[in-house]
């Protein structure tokens, strides 16, 4: 009688024996310094003394809402984020759909179809960097060879975040196509011989049997890359450095430029602050509609 | 007809992906008064490898590598360590706090690198991890921890309780339960996780160029940035230590690749 | 149960033991007592393939000198070196001795985190260079090198095409445009022009401003961006650029390996870029022709200082140091790896360097009247300042904003956080 409420006593604390250990390991190297570089958008530290910050309150907030380089990169940021986003997914589905089916060589294709995401940031920006050149690029000789002219593909004004997005994508679709392919290939082969042999076509196939199959699938590795995109810096960094006139800005590059440009580490977490709020309700509208979807499903 | 047409759509999508390694195989195989003057040669020349050997000799490329690999393997065993815990606890338990734990996981993966370094530096010279590559592994797993939990935990959803009930019923500690019964049962999902985890610790850049200060302590990405001097690009050489950088990922990723794609089917679709 | 808790202790024990493994080597660095010391210098040069190692070689010299001192190399990319020395200095942590650009010299100083290094400059002859060197009485920095802008060309492209070396912005139009009509695939002029450049553009760009008479703060020491001598500038700028005359889209690095593969006409560059072209590379030092460059006014330098950091452990061996690179047989030593650099003390280029190098003696001739990049009186802010000078002209170049128009936004913008 005793040993069993012993035992009924200590197995209500065994979830927290296992959730502790990753939890603690967070809060040191995560939330702790997120909390710091959160109180710091409210002084005015530089980044050369960390530590000599004057409190001011929401002077910093003040200071970014009134300044239209923000505004800029909030736009750049959700821009760049949406473009990331559909154009990622649409191409990670149709690799996914494209290679479903088994065929010769099919290892080969799908490796070949991970580099983008295989291949690390630093060496992908050199190599697009190089690709995208005005003078040596291949690109330009492509173009200048079909005859339309030279384009400035990272330094004009109206191509920058184009181009930016192209390589976010090819770096981005082989996660959407792994995650969805996950999906596809637990779509058991039986249903969709079953649709076939019932008559319908390949889109109906698609729309009524294997688009449900996909769709958590797809929320999830959309959700991932509308965030990751908020989050990315890498890349745009190295290949326009947020120029040209702002047009590749990010939230996140922005941060770096007034952190370790401007010096001001105080003025950067509050870009910071700004950006991690906007992942923030991202997140929660999917989470509230995935709420609202299990609840309905559950009715 | 439709045969035809995926078959041209799988072409143009191998052509799409995998130009720009195509491309930097050949441009590290073209003599640098080719790149900047006449015209880059479209097919990859051989005949240069021992020049671009020679190049590559100059720098201490394995070394990268091999700090690379560190920094890479250990995050990948700590974030699996800690995520599993995590995931099998979110799986398995009903505790207060759930729903704040799993949001503050979530919360990781939006919170840009930039935003903690200064804090995490000053915190790492007090703890003396500067300069080191442990320092760097507990840097990244704080991000790629999280991505291990969901991927786990949605697999260990998938596994259907009465195979552990028994077990608990015999009084089985918990933790064996998830060691001997659950782990193994999904081992593909593990190895997507680690797969992620991998090359998020393979990739990074920002942390381990402010962190380290020994040029013998490197990774690749450092090194390879590095190269990007100030007074000129060697572009052939710096290609060829691209790819060499990328290589080895791609063929982790090669070996691995069947039980990524079984790994990923239980996570996603509970998703 | 049982099993949870070995468990746990193990993983403890373990982590425990990896942190106490990292703090010991973290500290190795450090003096430990008396005799052995290490100084640590960080310069983003000993990253340059060649000049980095003659440059090193010279410093090791030291090493004959003072046998208990070794000498390690801090290498950080120029791009990261402002950020990465920041960061470092501002947790306390960081080299013994740091060789800076200007700027970042005077950030480093105004932040309190270099020593007063007097000492080492006892008894010396030091030249002009060393002027900035002095702030407010006391000595922070000694001079390494001041590289002075010139505008450089390659000889045989322009025999070929007949061209003549121009004297003003629109004879440079007109001669690179020839050079690339005769030669096909030669460019006619690099230059900076992106923002992605911005530590290295702002520095090239105030030749440009030097060169049309721009000061950027007026005899009451307030900022002066938008003057009719900026608009000049930075409608020659403009007027450059658009004649197509400039790689666009490529990095200076990228441009100056273009320069070392025989295929650019012009350049305006500093001594240490124009000594890394003649080295190594396709084109000859003896086919690489000097000359001043196309502005009616005197333009700038790139000077870099050592300095000595308050967080040093051994503060008084890297004075020593400083104090034996000032010494005569180091200056010569150093010299010989620096071009025509000027240096902290006096030592001339020779004869035979001067006549195997064409470019080299006119550096020197330009060195003598050359301006700093730093704006008086704003030294820390320049690059802050600076920022908002070339976003405008950023917005000149690819928009059709006329420059007056850009350049009074910079004012506001310079005027509300200043």
């Amino acid at each position: 009688m005793t040993g069993s409420k012993i035992r009924n006593g200590m197995t209500r604390l065994v979830p927290y024996a296992f959730i502790l250990p990753p939890m603690i390991y967070l809060m040191v190297f995560m939330f702790w310094p997120l909390a710091r570089q959160m109180y710091m958008s409210l002084t005015n530290t530089k980044i050369i003394n960390p530590n000599r910050g004057r409190f001011i309150g929401l002077g910093n907030y003040e200071r970014l809402f009134d300044d239209p380089a923000f505004y800029l990169s909030l736009k750049v940021t959700l821009l760049y984020a949406v473009l990331a986003v559909i154009f990622g997914v649409a191409l990670g589905v149709i690799s996914a759909l494209a290679i479903d089916r088994p065929f010769k060589g099919r290892s080969i294709v799908r490796a070949i179809l991970l580099f983008g995401w295989a291949v690390p940031n630093v060496a992908a920006s050199l190599i697009w960097l190089w690709m995208y050149n005005d003078r040596s690029g291949i690109f330009n000789r492509i173009t200048e060879f079909a005859g339309i002219g030279r384009f400035g593909w990272l330094t004009s004004i109206d191509l920058a975040l184009a181009s930016i997005v192209a390589v976010t994508v090819w770096q981005v679709a082989p996660f959407v196509m792994l995650v969805v392919l996950a999906a596809l290939q637990s779509v058991p082969h039986e249903v969709r011989e079953a649709a076939r042999i019932d008559g319908a076509d390949g889109l109906s196939t698609f729309r009524a049997v294997t688009l449900p199959h996909i769709r958590p699938a797809v929320q999830l590795a959309s959700l991932l890359v509308c965030v990751w995109s908020i989050r990315r810096f890498d890349i745009i960094y190295l290949l326009t450095g947020g120029g040209p006139v702002g047009t590749t800005s990010t939230l996140v590059v922005k941060i770096r430029q007034t952190a370790f440009e401007g010096h001001e580490l105080g003025m950067a977490s509050a870009y910071g602050a700004v950006g991690l709020v906007l992942a923030l309700a991202i997140a929660a509208v999917h989470y509230l509609a995935e709420q609202r979807r299990m609840k309905w499903m559950s009715r | 007809m439709l045969k035809v047409l995926r078959y041209l759509l799988i072409g143009l999508l191998v052509v799409l992906a995998g130009f720009p390694v195509y491309w930097m195989a050949t441009t590290a195989l073209s003599l640098n008064s080719e790149l900047y003057g006449t015209g880059q040669v479209i097919w990859p020349q051989l005949q240069n490898l021992p020049e671009l050997w020679r190049e590559l000799g100059q720098v201490p490329i394995g070394l990268w590598l091999f700090n690379t690999l560190l920094i890479a393997a250990g995050g990948t065993v700590l974030s699996l360590t800690l995520g599993s815990l995590a995931g099998y606890a979110l799986s398995r338990f009903r505790f207060h706090g759930k729903g704040l734990v799993g949001f503050l996981l979530f919360m990781t993966q939006v919170v840009p690198e930039a935003l903690i370094l200064v804090p995490l530096y000053a915190m790492f010279i007090t703890f003396g991890l500067l300069n080191s590559l442990i320092g760097l592994v507990l840097a990244n797993v704080g991000f790629s921890l999280p991505v291990a939990c969901f991927v786990l935990k949605g697999a260990m959803d998938a596994v259907p309780y009465e195979i552990e009930e028994s077990a608990i019923i015999d009084n089985c500690p918990r933790f064996s339960v998830l060691t001997m019964i659950i782990l193994p049962l999904i081992m593909p999902s593990i190895a997507a996780a680690a797969v992620v985890a991998f090359f998020a610790g393979w990739n990074e850049f920002l942390f381990a160029s402010t962190f380290l200060m020994d040029r013998g302590n490197w990774p690749a990405s450092v090194g390879l940035a590095s190269f990007v001097g100030q007074y000129e690009t060697p572009m052939s050489a710096v290609m060829g230590a691209a790819l060499v950088f990328s290589l080895p990922a791609v063929v982790f990723f090669l070996l691995i690749q069947r039980k990524i794609v079984a790994g990923l089917t239980a996570g996603a679709v509970k998703g | 149960m049982l099993k949870t808790i070995h468990r746990r202790n193990f993983l403890a024990a373990t982590a425990v033991l990896s942190l106490a493994l990292a703090a010991s080597t973290a500290d190795v660095s450090y003096a430990q007592s008396g005799e052995k010391v290490t100084l640590r210098i960080a310069n983003s040069q000993w990253l340059d393939a060649l000049r980095g190692k003659n440059l090193w070689a010279v410093v090791q010299k030291y090493q004959e000198v003072a046998p208990n001192v070794t000498l390690e190399q801090e290498a950080i990319p120029s791009a990261e070196f402002a950020d990465k020395l920041t960061t470092e200095m501002g947790a306390g942590q960081g080299p013994d001795i740091a060789i800076m650009q200007e700027g970042v010299f005077y950030a480093m100083a105004d932040a309190g985190f270099l020593v007063d290094v007097g000492k080492a400059a006892e008894g010396v002859k030091l030249n002009k260079t060393n002027d900035n060197g002095m702030i407010d009485g006391t000595r922070y920095g000694i001079a390494w090198q001041r590289a002075a802008y010139a505008m450089i060309y390659n000889k045989p492209v322009l025999d070929a095409a007949g061209a003549k070396v121009p004297t003003t912005v629109e004879e440079l139009i007109a001669s690179a445009k020839a050079a690339s009509a005769k030669t096909p695939g030669v460019i006619g002029f690099s230059a900076r022009h992106q923002m992605n450049d911005l530590s290295g553009w702002y520095m090239d760009f105030q030749s440009w401003a030097y060169g049309y008479g721009v000061n950027w703060v007026d005899k009451d020491g307030k900022l002066t961006i938008d003057t009719p001598e900026a608009v000049a500038a930075v409608a020659a700028f403009k007027q450059t650029y658009d004649s197509g005359i400039i790689p666009i889209g490529d990095s200076m690095p990228t441009q100056r390996t273009r320069f070392k593969e025989k295929h650019v006409a012009f350049s305006i560059d500093n001594s240490g870029g124009t000594l890394n072209i003649a080295s190594g590379g396709a084109l000859a030092s003896a086919d690489i022709g000097g000359a001043a460059m196309p502005f009616k006014n005197p333009g700038a330098h790139q000077q870099i200082f050592l300095g000595v950091s308050e967080h040093s452990k051994n503060q008084d061996e890297a004075i020593k140091f400083l104090a034996w690179l000032l010494t005569e047989p180091a200056q010569k030593a150093l010299r010989e790896a620096s071009g025509p650099d000027a240096l902290a003390t006096d030592v001339p280029v020779s004869e035979a360097y001067a006549a195997a190098n064409p470019w080299a003696p006119t550096f020197v001739k330009l060195a003598e009247n050359s301006r700093s990049t730093l704006i008086p009186g704003y030294e820390v802010e320049t690059m802050e300042i600076m920022r908002f000078v070339m976003q405008a002209v950023e917005k000149v170049i690819l928009s059709n904003v006329d420059p007056k128009t850009a350049l009074a936004e910079a004012q506001s913008a310079v005027d509300k956080q200043f």
